[in-house]
């Protein structure tokens, strides 16, 4: 649309609605600071987010028991204490699952239960499922698990020395970049280490599957 | 033996006008877990369990010692335990909005500021905001910064929050709202400015109303809650009892029970003896009862004291600093209490009661090894006796922490310094975060006295830390890095007391870089 028709459009719609009022159409929101559409939600307390929801009857809490060393192979798991546990009504691990033991979202490469070997301090080696948060949380501290541990790599620097990398290395490149610096007048030399963010809002991670007709699932998540 | 009534087990407390009486309830429950599991209101979030990110923060009012006004404080909902609330008022987000719809100004003015994305922490945001606008007139921007060290957002940067604080004093009279302008609504406490309003007069005569006529004494399957409600009382109560756990904040008790998940079953709860509160100056000492909390303790340790106010600015965060107490900090015997550095650099004494006989100690004989004290069993901190600072005597404190608010020490310090013609005639190095309990550097203490104050004997006192200290890594700091920054510490009081504070060219001569 080119500027002279929006103006139009502009007008046309303004003299519609008498040429006022909140109803003046899209174009009169731009530049304007509209509130957030839940923001009377959040200041009052009455925006839902998922562990707000009423618990269905007989839900079962799920804790997840998590690896204490960087990188180690798994030589033994056992659940048998952490299924005896009181409260504890289940506990999975890598073997029980019947699918693809992956959530990676782009890539095959992140196991929902460590298959054998983890690759990180906090990695989900099994879960269990108990009748409330407690007894989950607590049964966790009863695996038997047996580490052989390897060396971990822990920055990027000492990654770059092995030449370990997570995904093969690019470059973007555009012009001589070498010819430019050479040619410089004067020439800086530095280093800069910046660490990793991720967007981390507040809402803890949770979700609740309950299972419906004919094996299927409903399963009701924070995003 | 104390009578029971048939309810001496029965919490009560006031929500929305209404009273709530809760029968022997588990003693660790917490209010937040009541609120969001057992009455369902979900306004309060969880978002730590830890008493640091304040998703959870809540008002409550109670009656102040002399029962002469309200006190209206923001505390973390999800660290207090629920028979706490024995006597007092508890105000949630729900309780904000007028029953005509009508925003509170703070809720407002973080509507008009777009002070909210995801919205998960605002609840938060606007419950320690709401104790601000009831506790003054006005608040310059340090202020509000300082307010909020203990909420946590992610998402807007806290840009737009601080504005909305700014703004929730001067509401718009054509602010759009989600409802009707009402008539005046039983709101109007809420919105009006003071404490002393008819409001505020009824909350207080109904608190009066609830007073109790003999202690809470709470019996649950779980466990045992009492609060006694006199100095006499509390003595023989744990006497008899001595294997039973004394609570004042419970801000690391609480996460005993939330993150450690552990059974309490005996609790003996000190928020209602007002002797315990009991602030006392004389021509010597300043005396401070072991339940005084930090935030009543701020403004006469500031009075006395103004080189510990950074240091009280940033300790924990005004939620904690509302109920955690100096008592609860010292018998905690943590490594890294915050004011332990500072009492032992000022020659603090405790008074110690074990049933009706009392004795000093001086912290620096206080701890006996990690986590151990000189307590008895049956024996508590009555009060804190600090000797008042001599015009001749300098004193300085620096605290180090990865964040500058609302952090765990890596290393905090206090020396204490008096000199006469340039010679040091007395000094006192106090550290914390630097070994198993907090603690005076006697050795380079040693080094110092009698030396001029200067380069030279700071360079010798250096040397002698390294005897004194046995830092640990953790994942605050590691142990180089501690004994670098103790050593760097003791540079920087010589640079202060010079008057200067540039960073020297030289400082890492004689000292080992790892």
């Amino acid at each position: 649309m080119g500027e002279q028709s929006v103006r139009d459009a502009a007008a046309s719609v303004s003299a519609d609605n008498g040429g006022g009022g909140a109803q003046e159409g899209a174009i009169s929101a731009i530049g304007q600071p509209l509130a957030h559409d839940s923001a009377h939600l959040h200041v009052t307390g009455l925006a839902r987010y998922c562990d707000d929801v009423a618990e269905p009857r007989n839900l079962l809490h799920a804790a997840v028991g998590m690896s204490t060393s960087a990188h180690a192979d798994l030589v033994h798991v056992s659940l048998s204490r952490v299924r005896s546990a009181p409260g504890v009504v289940l506990a999975l691990s890598a073997g029980d699952i019947p699918g693809d033991n992956n959530c990676g979202p782009v890539f095959d490469d992140d196991p929902i239960f460590a298959p054998g070997v983890v690759h990180y301090a906090g990695q989900s080696i099994f879960a269990v499922a108990a009748t409330t948060v407690i007894a989950a949380r607590r049964a966790v501290h009863h695996a038997q698990i047996d580490y052989r541990e390897s060396p971990s790599i822990l920055t990027a620097r000492e990654a770059h020395a092995a030449g370990s990398y997570v995904l093969p290395s690019e470059q973007l490149v555009r012009g001589d970049s070498r010819a430019a610096i050479d040619g410089a007048a004067h020439r800086l030399t530095g280093a800069v280490t910046l660490g990793g963010q991720d967007q981390f809002y507040l809402e803890g991670h949770i979700a609740i599957a309950s299972p419906e007709e004919d094996g299927a699932m409903h399963v009701l998540s924070s995003t | 033996m104390r009578s029971h009534d048939v309810d001496s087990g029965v919490v009560r407390f006031v929500l929305d006008g209404q009273t709530i009486e809760i029968d022997n309830p588990p003693p660790t429950r917490t209010v937040l877990q009541w609120l969001r599991e057992d009455v369902g209101r979900v306004g309060t979030k969880e978002g730590c369990a830890e008493g640091d990110c304040g998703a959870c923060t809540v008002v409550v009012l109670s009656r102040s010692d002399g029962a002469t006004k309200l006190d209206v404080q923001a505390v973390n909902a999800c660290i207090q335990f629920l028979p706490t609330l024995d006597g007092k008022e508890l105000l949630t987000v729900e309780s904000l909005r007028a029953p005509d719809g009508q925003l509170h100004p703070i809720q407002q003015a973080m509507v008009d500021c777009h002070a909210s994305q995801c919205g998960f922490c605002t609840p938060g945001f606007v419950m320690s905001l709401f104790a601000l606008y009831k506790n003054s007139r006005g608040a310059s921007h340090q202020t509000i910064a300082d307010t909020l060290s203990g909420n946590l957002c992610r998402c807007t940067g806290y840009r737009p929050i601080v504005e909305a604080a700014t703004k929730m004093y001067a509401p718009k009279s054509d602010a759009p709202t989600t409802d009707t302008h009402g008539a005046h609504s039983s709101s109007d406490w809420l919105t009006r400015f003071g404490s002393t309003d008819t409001g505020a007069t009824d909350k207080l005569v109904r608190l009066t109303n609830l007073r109790r006529s003999s202690s809470l004494a709470v019996e649950n399957p779980s466990g045992r809650f009492y609060s006694p409600r006199a100095l006499g009382e509390l003595a023989q109560l744990y006497f008899e009892k001595p294997q039973a756990l004394l609570l004042a904040g419970g801000t690391d008790v609480g996460l005993w029970v939330t993150k450690l998940a552990k059974d309490l079953p005996s609790i003996i709860y000190l928020g209602e003896v007002a002797e315990l509160r009991a602030i006392r100056v004389d021509a010597n000492h300043l005396e401070l009862g072991a339940g005084v909390t930090l935030t009543r303790a701020m403004e006469p340790l500031s009075q006395h004291f103004p080189q510990l106010t950074e240091l009280l600015r940033r300790y924990a965060s005004p939620p904690i600093r509302n109920v955690a107490t100096l008592g609860g900090n010292i018998a905690n015997a943590s490594p890294i209490g915050d004011s332990m550095p500072a009492l032992l650099a000022l020659d603090a004494q405790l008074v110690l009661r074990l049933d009706d006989v009392t004795r000093e100690v001086a912290l620096d004989d206080f701890y006996t090894g990690y986590q151990q004290t000189q307590l008895r069993a049956g024996e508590f901190i009555q009060s804190i006796r600090v000797p008042l600072l001599g015009s001749h005597q300098h004193m300085a404190v620096y605290k180090v922490s990865k964040r500058f608010d609302q952090d765990i020490s890596a290393v905090c310090v206090a020396f204490c310094v008096s000199l006469n013609n340039g010679v040091i005639t007395h000094v006192r190095l106090a550290f914390g975060g630097v070994a198993a309990v907090p603690l005076r550097a006697k050795k380079a203490e040693q080094v110092m006295l009698g030396q001029p104050f200067g380069e030279e004997c700071i360079h010798e006192a250096m040397g002698a830390l390294r005897d004194s200290l046995t830092p640990l890594s953790d994942l605050r700091a590691s142990s180089a890095y501690r004994m670098q920054v103790s050593c760097n510490l003791l540079w920087k009081l010589l640079l202060q007391f010079s008057g200067q504070l540039d960073v020297p060219a030289n400082l890492g001569a004689g000292l080992e870089h790892s």
